[in-house]
């Protein structure tokens, strides 16, 4: 099929960020067992934020290349201004990600709808309990789930269920470990990470340890969340461990209804979560922590050799791409 | 008129109002632009019959649609209405604001609560309400945080332990 000059440039960017992201996606996936052992190895914030960094990292670096590669490269060195024929495996690939990127698109416009909604919903039925010191806003629900939770984009709010205000299942010192909880969620923008991660088109492959590099990075911005409520104090510790048990009994539902980024996605996983918590706090050492930022730092000059290496083939790489099939 | 409702629940004695059945559970109050605009009648008049509603609304529907409007806003729990001379007389039960609180609670409970939808919502949930969790591994997991925190405070582990 014949695409003039400016199709062919669209079709171009479209298909070298599809391609460059795939791969990229799966080198991560190849790498993720020594990748996990690397990030474990961490603080837990830290290991947090690297795994958020690396679920966007294909994407953003997908673009960037494109942006600052590839582009200038056609713009360089295409000469023929008139429309010419482009390979049908380049259309396909170029359909199947704009399908792919539409759908993501299409989720996360879902997504940030409902949870808008949802934030007045909550808002207008809700008691607020907020008070001058507080930042995050808190408001008491009347709703029979027993839930407690950070809801919202902008200003996110906490909302927690009017019974357990009201029957003493929580008692003062386990509130004000919850609340932490929940605005460590709210301080450090998890929902605005999860809500990237939804908009951000990925391929979400399963690990070959069993997860998700999401499920990683949910559980790890929820045991982050633990430790900064938690402020090292073993007492809050144990209080949060029996509270989270007590709250799970109560809070049980048949079938997931939203995306949480509450990391409880099974037994196992919350099991491991209350064992942290009455172990005072594994701390990584900081000999494990150089050697994990060399580790690391390697595979990111590794990743640029290799690059390098390329650059004879990626000279004519927009042509190629071009004219696949 | 054939302005009477077949269910016994509903049906008023003569001058008295009513409104449907307290404590059972109220229908979701997701309103149509028809239900909108028949409640900003209601509400700008006080009371009215079907056809006093008829008239008044923008465009011209038959009185049997105006009828069943009013019947499934009766049914919403947003109307009462009165049977006088064989007709019924309706009124605004909630206000505007009213309504507006009980959407907003209906919502909440559908998407705290309601296992039949997935509204693809952002909430930091303390503790997942994904799955069953097995009642048993809870009562280990508590008595573990029991003996971790008898063990801390170097005494026996309590009796009864909880937050």
């Amino acid at each position: 099929m014949a695409l003039s000059y400016t199709l062919r440039l669209a079709c171009l960017v479209v298909v070298s960020i599809g391609i460059l992201q795939t791969t990229l996606e799966l080198i991560l996936w190849a790498g993720s067992p020594v990748l996990q052992r690397l990030l474990a190895s961490l603080p837990v914030r830290q290991h947090e934020r690297l795994l958020y960094l690396l679920q966007v990292a294909p994407f953003l670096i997908a673009v960037l290349l494109t942006g600052f590669f590839c582009v200038p490269q056609y713009l360089h060195t295409e000469t023929n201004l008139a429309p010419e024929t482009v390979g049908w495996l380049c259309l396909l690939l170029a359909a199947i990600v704009c399908a792919w990127f539409g759908f993501a698109a299409l989720r996360s416009l879902r997504i940030a709808a409902r949870t808008i909604h949802f934030s007045q919903a909550c808002r207008r039925s809700g008691q607020s309990l907020t008070h001058a010191h507080n930042q995050t806003h808190i408001y008491t629900l009347q709703e029979p789930a027993n839930r407690v939770a950070l809801v919202g984009l902008y200003n996110p709010f906490v909302c927690i269920s009017q019974n357990l205000m009201e029957d003493g299942s929580l008692s003062a010192l386990a509130l004000d470990v919850v609340l932490d909880h929940e605005r460590s969620h709210a301080l450090h923008r998890d929902n605005w990470k999860l809500f990237s991660l939804h908009v951000i088109p990925r391929l979400s492959l399963r690990l070959p340890a069993g997860s998700t590099w999401m499920r990683l990075w949910q559980n790890a911005a929820e045991w982050a969340a633990d430790d900064d409520a938690v402020r090292g104090d073993s007492t809050r510790a144990f209080l949060l461990a029996e509270t989270l048990v007590a709250l799970t009994r109560r809070a049980t539902t048949p079938d997931p209804a939203m995306i949480c980024t509450g990391l409880v996605c099974g037994e196992s996983e919350f099991a491991v979560r209350i064992d942290r918590l009455i172990q005072r706090f594994p701390t990584s050492s900081p000999q494990r922590r150089l050697s994990t930022i060399l580790a690391l730092s390697a595979m990111v000059c590794g990743a640029a050799l290799v690059i390098a290496s390329l650059s004879p083939w990626l000279r004519n790489v927009s042509e190629r791409l071009l004219h696949l099939g | 008129m054939a302005d009477s409702s077949k269910n016994p629940e509903t049906q008023p004695q003569q001058g008295e109002p009513s409104t449907p059945g307290s404590g059972s559970k109220q229908p979701a109050l997701g309103l149509g632009r028809r239900e909108r605009e028949v409640l900003s009648v209601l509400r700008s008049q006080g009371n009215a019959n079907v056809q006093q509603v008829a008239e008044r609304l923008s465009t011209a529907l038959a009185y049997t649609t105006v009828m069943t409007t009013l019947d499934r806003l009766f049914k919403k729990g947003l109307l009462q209405r009165e049977k006088k001379d064989r007709a019924f007389i309706y009124s605004a039960h909630l206000t505007a604001r009213e309504i507006e609180e009980r959407r907003a609670s209906d919502l909440i409970r559908r998407y705290f609560s309601d296992s039949g939808e997935r509204p693809d919502i952002l909430l930091s949930c303390l503790v997942d309400a994904v799955h069953h969790y097995d009642t048993d591994m809870l009562d280990q997991l508590e008595s573990k945080i029991r003996s971790a925190r008898a063990n801390y405070l170097g005494s026996d582990p309590e009796p009864d332990g909880g937050s």
